[in-house]
């Protein structure tokens, strides 16, 4: 495909993720960190938080599917996936764990069932707009073209 | 008889249908006017509903305009950025771009404005409070103008008179309003004026106790009294409101009052037309309105925005003789420049202090630091003496840089024309070997200093002191054979040379046979560039020895860069150290300017935006290892704790892009275990001689990033046990909290575990810069 047609996907595709909220100026100041001594960072540090994650979530669907659930391990949790997603920028991912959050200071299992199921729509949606934007990327520096910046 | 009656009878019947007639008809004329009026009522009342629909069509037209206005700006603005990342940063093109974008903002600002102006007339205007710059704003609206002036002939710039501005530049204020006051009026001047020069100068002065006076107690009581009695006797809230409203800038400590002059030749206001002048509401219509066409706001808008800011605004009347208008206004602002204070920069010779100027890419995000280290630079001033300059610039810039230079203590000697660049250079040589050697006096060269010395620090209207021309003074051939070799005490001298002032070869080789020639001085060069200057000029003036280029007008940013040069010489500092390492580095001058000759190599400071967004050539530094421009924190060791792997890695990566080593624990506990090793370690080394305390060259780390909510230990008790740990050794490294909420309580707990400032996560390059550089203040 035309470089300049990629790039336009590119640029679209980011104002969408910014408009939404899906992502914020955190992630771009660590796209500023990318270049010629550390190309990859941005992948690097995408897997780490998909991996990490993805683990997290695991561990709060376990920890909330118990009888009695521990509400701190779930805070705990909860407080490492706010953290993590707050450090590349997933804005609406942070925000849902915020409010999961409170959920869990009142014991509330239902609320956090709730928050957990909106986290992993969060999540997915964080995700796959990553998934596809890193894909552009690639494209777009196979064929030659260089990565629009946005300010 | 029965006839009389019957006659009279008839008569008063006759009488009464002619009445009844005439009555009838009188009701009938009336019932038309009536009919008439009533029907110009109806058309009087349509058409003054058809003028409001009218008037609203219009508010409806220009709001749907204005958006169509916006549109095509955004799109406008997106191009120019699209074309910036195809240009060279900092060549022409690239500065041109720019200064396109700035216009495209500007024009989004006069529709946002116009808008703007209904809301003043209502006397609703909110002003925002933003933390800006204020010097930047002033050199970019100057800037701005020079470029449109530069067409006319006309030279803009922007006069620093005492510094007083460039020491306080960070307040806080509504910084669009104030850029379309200095627009406003700066357009004006300009469009008015066809030859000659516009001058901005600015003061800012701390509000003293002399100017307000902090009310008695009897004053207040009386003041209480009297809001007590209009509350009963008025019932009117606003009233009591009133008189605070008379002291609200006397209550604010804070602030501080600024003071502008835009001053030009042009045509001059008639003093019958100077009060008008702000009533109308609409622009002074010119015939000739070229280019620029001025922001469209009246300068009752001006002066209703300057009420705004608690000043007023008038015309002050000219030197009789002098001609053109002079426009003069005050604001108070609040001031945020509350984390340098003068006392602050003296006790620490090998602390970075001056770290975060020297990046360019990191100064972009950080300009409010960078603005305050600017700040401080103007505040230090100039430690040393003996300094000489020659200047060889044109108009307002040589009146202004001479007033500046002499400010500082720099003896300066001004010329007019290239040809006596040779000559001047050799007095200049003479007088400083004179001051050398008492005895070469005897040799009977008498020159009358060529310039009139204005030490008045008052600002006064340009004066209108001729230079004695250095033509008229003997130059005898004895004078130039004799060089003098001494070994006096090293001087210095600045030479600042316009591009523009004829034949530059010429100019190269006299500037070569005086370099060959001195030994003991120091002697630096700097070009001036104007948007003007051909490509061919600027390249060979690289290959030149040169230490610095700036760009025409110069102030500001500039005025900033050529403090810095000034205080190299001789190692103006607090230290013998930096001292040492700027005597050996007036040799690098010379290698960097052969190293490339391209336009957008290290040595070309451009950038009319003050942004320091260009490499400065100079790698003197504050810091022991010496400085690179892109790593501010080199030579620095960073201990990291913090458990999310995520952030950690982010964290390492800014850290190791910032020059830093870095060594990371887990968790609380590790952390502890390693600065106690650390510890120990280095006071083995030493066998226990006693340090003094706080001597940064024995911390084992520089600084410890500390993540407070961490498994195992948390980085509150982290902290505790490494300052109990530190107590033995009479050491204090600098902790920084990393927490994830930025509450007062978080803020409490962190200091009582005895860190020394907190970042909020996620991490900020700008913060954690600043943070570190007010670390190493305390």
């Amino acid at each position: 495909m035309e470089v300049a047609c990629l790039q336009r996907r590119f640029i679209d595709l980011t104002a969408t993720i910014f408009q939404q909220e899906i992502l914020d100026s955190q992630f771009t100041q660590l796209q500023q960190l990318q270049d010629e001594s550390s190309p990859n960072f941005i992948h690097e540090v995408v897997s780490l938080f998909f991996q990490e994650a993805e683990k997290l979530l695991n561990e709060l669907s376990k920890a909330l599917d118990q009888q009695i659930v521990d509400f701190k391990k779930v805070d705990a949790h909860v407080h490492r996936l706010k953290g993590s997603s707050a450090s590349i920028g997933a804005r609406r991912v942070k925000d849902v764990c915020i409010a999961f959050r409170s959920c869990c200071e009142e014991n509330n299992k239902d609320g956090c069932i709730q928050h957990l199921q909106q986290v992993n729509q969060e999540y997915y949606l964080v995700k796959s707009n990553l998934e596809d934007l890193l894909k552009l990327e690639k494209q777009i520096l196979a064929s030659g073209g260089s990565i629009p910046t946005m300010k | 008889m029965m006839d009389v009656v019957l006659s009279l009878l008839s008569l008063m019947i006759i009488g009464v249908i002619v009445g009844s007639f005439v009555v009838l008809q009188l009701l009938n004329r009336s019932l038309i006017q009536e009919a008439f009026l009533r029907a110009s009522l109806i058309k009087q009342k349509e058409a003054i509903q058809q003028a409001e629909r009218k008037s609203m069509n219009k508010s409806l037209a220009f709001a749907s305009a204005s958006h169509d206005v916006r549109t095509s700006l955004a799109g406008i603005t997106g191009l120019v950025e699209l074309c910036r990342l195809d240009a060279t940063p900092n060549s022409k093109l690239d500065r041109h771009l720019e200064q396109m974008n700035t216009c495209a903002s500007q024009l989004l600002g006069i529709v946002n404005s116009v808008l703007d102006t209904s809301k003043v007339e209502a006397g609703k205007m909110q002003l925002e409070e933003i933390e800006f710059d204020m010097a930047q704003v002033l050199e970019e609206s100057v800037d701005i103008f020079h470029v449109v002036a530069l067409k006319k002939g006309l030279e803009v710039i922007w006069d620093p008179c005492d510094c007083s501005v460039l020491k306080c530049s960070n307040v806080k204020g509504d910084c669009r309003r104030l850029k379309q006051i200095l627009d406003n009026l700066l357009g004006n001047a300009v469009k008015f004026t066809s030859e000659g020069h516009v001058v901005v100068r600015a003061w800012a002065k701390k509000p003293s106790l002399e100017n307000f006076k902090l009310p008695s107690k009897h004053e207040i009581r009386f003041r209480s009294i009297l809001s007590h009695l209009s509350r009963c006797l008025w019932k009117d809230e606003d009233h009591y409101a009133n008189m605070d409203i008379l002291n609200p800038i006397q209550r604010d400590l804070d602030s501080i009052e600024f003071i502008f002059e835009v001053d030009d030749t042009g045509k001059g206001i008639p003093k019958e037309k100077r009060a008008s002048v702000f009533e109308n509401y609409v622009q002074v219509k010119e015939q000739t309105t070229r280019g620029h066409e001025g922001t469209g706001l009246g300068l009752g808008i001006v002066e209703s925005y300057v009420r705004l800011m608690g000043g007023e605004i008038s015309i002050k009347e000219k030197e009789p003789g002098e001609k053109g208008t002079c426009f003069r206004f005050n604001i108070f602002l609040k001031s945020s420049d509350t984390s340098l204070d003068s006392e602050e920069n003296i006790n620490s010779p090998l602390h970075p202090r001056n770290m975060s100027v020297i990046d360019p890419q990191l100064a972009k995000k950080n300009m409010t630091v960078q603005s305050k280290i600017r700040a401080m630079t103007f505040k230090r001033g100039l430690q040393m003496e003996g300094i000489h300059s020659l200047l060889l610039v044109q108009g307002e810039t040589k009146e202004i840089m001479q007033r500046w230079m002499e400010s500082l203590g720099v003896k300066v000697w001004a010329i007019d024309h290239y040809k006596l660049l040779y000559p001047s250079l050799e007095k200049i040589k003479n007088s400083l070997c004179a001051f050398a050697k008492p005895d070469s006096v005897s040799r009977g060269i008498s020159f009358a200093r060529t310039t009139s010395f204005n030490y008045n620090k008052e600002h006064e209207e340009c004066s209108s002191s001729r230079y004695v021309a250095n033509r008229n003074l003997p130059l005898t051939t004895k004078e130039l054979l004799k060089k003098p070799s001494f070994s006096g005490p090293s001087t210095c001298i600045l030479i600042i040379i316009d591009l523009s002032s004829g034949n530059m070869s010429e100019i190269y080789s006299m500037l070569k046979n005086f370099n060959s020639s001195i030994h003991n001085i120091q002697c630096k060069i700097v070009w001036l560039a104007s948007s003007n200057t051909p490509a061919a000029d600027l390249s060979s003036s690289n290959q030149e020895k040169c230490d610095l280029i700036l760009q025409k007008p110069l102030h500001g940013s500039r005025l900033y860069d050529l403090l810095k040069l000034l205080q190299e010489f001789g190692g103006t500092s607090e230290d013998d150290q930096q001292g040492i390492q700027i005597m050996n580095t007036t040799q690098e001058p010379q290698q960097s300017s052969e190293l490339g000759s391209s336009m957008d190599n290290k040595n070309f400071l451009s950038n009319s935006f003050g942004s320091q967004s260009s490499q400065h050539i100079y790698k003197t530094s504050g810091l022991r290892y010496g400085m690179d421009g892109d790593r501010p924190l080199s030579g620095m060791n960073i201990l990291l704790v913090e458990d999310a792997f995520v952030l950690s890695v982010i964290a390492k990566n800014i850290l190791l892009k910032l020059g830093a080593t870095i060594e990371y624990a887990e968790n609380g506990l590790d952390a502890v275990e390693l600065v106690t090793k650390a510890l120990q370690e280095a006071s083995d080394k030493h066998n226990g001689a006693t340090q003094p305390e706080g001597d940064l060259k024995h911390l084992p780390y520089d600084i410890i990033l500390m993540d407070c909510e961490m498994p195992i230990m948390n980085g509150y008790e982290a902290t505790r046990k490494i300052r109990e740990e530190e107590k033995y050794y009479g050491l204090h490294i600098p902790i920084i909290a990393l927490t994830a909420h930025a509450t007062p309580e978080e803020a409490r707990k962190s200091i009582l575990a005895g860190m020394d400032f907190h970042l909020m996560k996620p991490l900020k390059i700008n913060e954690l810069l600043e943070a570190i550089n007010n670390a190493y203040q305390n």
